[in-house]
């Protein structure tokens, strides 16, 4: 049971936590937080996922090298990240909490005069913040505690049952068990041999990894995303209003069986719900990233022609392509739940794209959105490739 | 192209149900295209919402989309790519945050959160929804029963005919036990029939004609309720009773041990 519950934290909380750690690197330092690199490192290991398990389902199929080679990759990668990247977190975090009370020492006057008005702030915003985690918690504890019958489970639970038992991936009817030639349908959504594999390395049952700990996974990733997104909209105080917002139109938005709140709620586990809700958050997150880096770029152009310093310039190169990195990962994590994915993550991030060209007028910013398209690209032509 | 405008309306109806979050959502929109000084934000929130919305309706984007992509059952997905809570949820908080009176804040929030829980319906109220009896999120009986005739040997299988109402559940146990039928005979618009699915749910059951169907698809075991009446004793035909568990019978094929020949007897 012990072992168990550290195998869970140690693939849905460490080892993302240790990956993101290499990209929020790059993202803007007012941008960087554990919210930010939880939810990079996610990104991350789903993206890897599915370009690893590709390769796997369509020319070998055997499901316990992919978790071998998934695995052993993965914990490489986090190592070296932590390694590489750890000392400059250590000293970002110093420099955070020198910020934080060096400013408060130097500013004691002003701060007793505003200290009443602060204090009140405070608590308004811890109470809402209070009311923001009793939301996610009631969710959490809907999910666990309760099940929702849905039929939908009967293929995409069974698949990761079937991959987790016969240890190949897509060959099995799941309805029936008799076997088959490989599902070209299905095959290249990962995510219920993602959900294998975390019931694989965990050593817990895949419907109960599906029912249980993926799908709260799931929820906590969701708002994960809604409270960057907050962060990027709205000044910090309000945040926790907006997440409560956010939570009341999930919770209350069962209009119809189709909608996407619907589908966070009641079919949590399956990649449905995933496409429906994480993909487009996640998208709209990074066109905001890179919408507020545009912003800040146009300000900074006759700056940067000024200086000639290249560790300033290396450090914006970066901070503009960590939205597209994101970005990427995102397109490359849409296949991960469903092939419509694909052409519908594409859709919104091109399209923005060449909104916010048009209205900057620059034109260049379609090339690294065309890069991180590639990825995209060549998922749709293995497609046709096992099509044709 | 009228009949595709037509169908991509009563998909957006169906979609929207009858709650008001999608007219919040629009207004929302409206708001921030009105109020809202950064491009960037109205770029990313209000015109891709405008492109989504036009990208669904336009007739003959969404007549390729219905045709080559999507059909119509799941056309309405790319709905899910309109960010309804984050528009709603942001104009709402920029709402309050214009007010400068404290209380006026107070009534506002409360106010927005009256009309989106009134104007919504509770997820959980589902009748679906039940109390979860284990881990698994599967009825106990399908898990007493499933125990009861998976192989000790974990590399084999076994195969068996379960009642309609476990039908769905019985992979997500075990993927050692196969099925002659599964969840699609559930579907009716699949149109999906298997002979086995309507001898198994008729009103009396003949003992014969499920022995032999049962045969024919190599089924190890025969699950079902206990209350369901048979036309004759279907032990006659090979299929011996072994436990009743959690009120379903399990038979278990002994036609060749008993060298019980189904077609013969029928001759006679």
């Amino acid at each position: 049971m012990w072992i168990q519950a550290l195998s869970v934290i140690l693939w849905l909380v460490i080892i993302p936590f240790c990956l993101g750690l290499s990209a929020t690197r790059w993202i803007r330092k007012e941008y960087q937080n554990i919210t930010m690199i939880m939810v990079m490192g996610y990104f991350i290991m789903l993206a890897a996922f599915q370009v690893i398990y590709l390769p796997f389902v369509v020319f070998y199929n055997h499901f316990m090298p992919l978790v071998y080679v998934y695995g052993v990759s993965m914990a490489v990668l986090a190592v070296i990240s932590l390694i590489h990247n750890g000392r400059y977190w250590i000293s970002r975090n110093h420099e955070c909490v020198m910020k934080r009370f060096g400013t408060k020492n130097q500013n004691n006057q002003n701060q007793k005069s505003k200290s009443r008005k602060t204090l009140t702030g405070n608590l308004s915003t811890g109470f809402l913040w209070l009311v923001v985690f009793g939301l996610i918690g009631f969710q959490i504890y809907k999910k666990i505690f309760y099940q929702f019958h849905d039929g939908d489970d009967a293929f995409y639970v069974v698949t990761s049952v079937i991959t987790n038992t016969m240890k190949n991936m897509y060959l099995y009817l799941p309805f029936t068990g008799e076997s088959s030639v490989l599902d070209k349908r299905h095959a290249f959504s990962a995510a219920p041999v993602f959900i294998s594999f975390l019931s694989e390395v965990c050593g817990i049952h895949p419907t109960i990894m599906t029912q249980t700990i993926y799908s709260v996974f799931i929820l906590i990733f969701v708002y994960m995303i809604y409270k960057l997104i907050g962060d990027l909209l709205l000044p910090k105080e309000y945040v926790p209003l907006f997440l409560i917002f956010v939570n009341l139109m999930n919770i209350f938005g069962n209009a119809t069986i189709y909608t996407n709140s619907t589908f966070l709620l009641t079919r949590t586990g399956q990649g449905k719900a995933f496409l429906g809700n994480i993909i487009p958050a996640a998208s709209i997150l990074g066109l905001l990233l890179m919408w507020k880096n545009l912003q800040r770029n146009q300000n900074l152009d006759v700056y940067l022609k000024e200086i000639e310093n290249p560790v300033i310039h290396a450090n914006l190169k970066h901070e503009i392509m960590a939205p597209w990195v994101l970005l990427s990962f995102v397109m490359v994590t849409a296949v991960y739940t469903s092939l419509a994915g694909i052409l519908l993550s594409a859709l919104l991030i091109g399209g923005v794209t060449v909104v916010c060209a048009v209205t900057y007028k620059k034109l260049r910013l379609l090339l690294p959105c065309m890069i991180s398209m590639i990825p995209l690209l060549c998922i749709g032509l293995l497609y046709l490739k096992i099509l044709l | 192209m009228m009949n595709v405008l037509e169908k991509t309306a009563e998909i957006f109806r169906a979609y929207s149900g009858s709650s008001i979050y999608m007219t919040l959502f629009l207004c929302g929109l409206l708001y921030l295209w009105i109020t809202e000084e950064d491009k960037g934000k109205k770029t990313v929130l209000v015109y891709s919402s405008a492109c989504i919305l036009g990208i669904f309706f336009l007739p003959g984007i969404s007549y390729l989309l219905l045709n080559y992509i999507f059909d119509g059952e799941t056309y309405y997905r790319i709905l899910w790519f309109l960010p309804v809570s984050l528009v709603v949820a942001l104009a709402a908080t920029k709402l309050i945050s214009l007010q400068r009176n404290t209380w006026r804040k107070v009534v506002l929030g409360l106010l927005a959160c009256v009309i989106i829980m009134r104007g919504g319906d509770y997820t959980y109220d589902n009748p679906t929804f039940q109390k979860a009896v284990n881990a698994y999120h599967i009825p106990r009986e399908v898990i007493d029963v499933c125990d009861e005739i998976i192989p000790e040997n974990e590399d084999n299988w076994v195969c068996a005919v379960f009642p309609q109402e476990m039908i769905s559940y019985v992979r997500q146990y075990s993927a050692n036990i196969h099925m002659p039928y599964g969840r699609e005979v559930l579907i009716t618009r699949w149109n999906l029939w298997h002979p086995m699915y309507q001898t198994m749910e008729a009103g009396i059951i003949y003992a014969k004609t499920l022995a032999r169907q049962a045969s024919e698809a190599g089924c190890h075991y025969i699950i079902l309720h206990q209350d369901k009446v048979f036309d004759e004793d279907i032990e006659q035909y090979g299929y011996l009773l072994i436990k009743n568990v959690d009120g379903y019978h399990i038979y278990e094929n002994h036609i060749a041990e008993l060298g019980i020949d189904l077609y013969q007897k029928d001759d006679e």
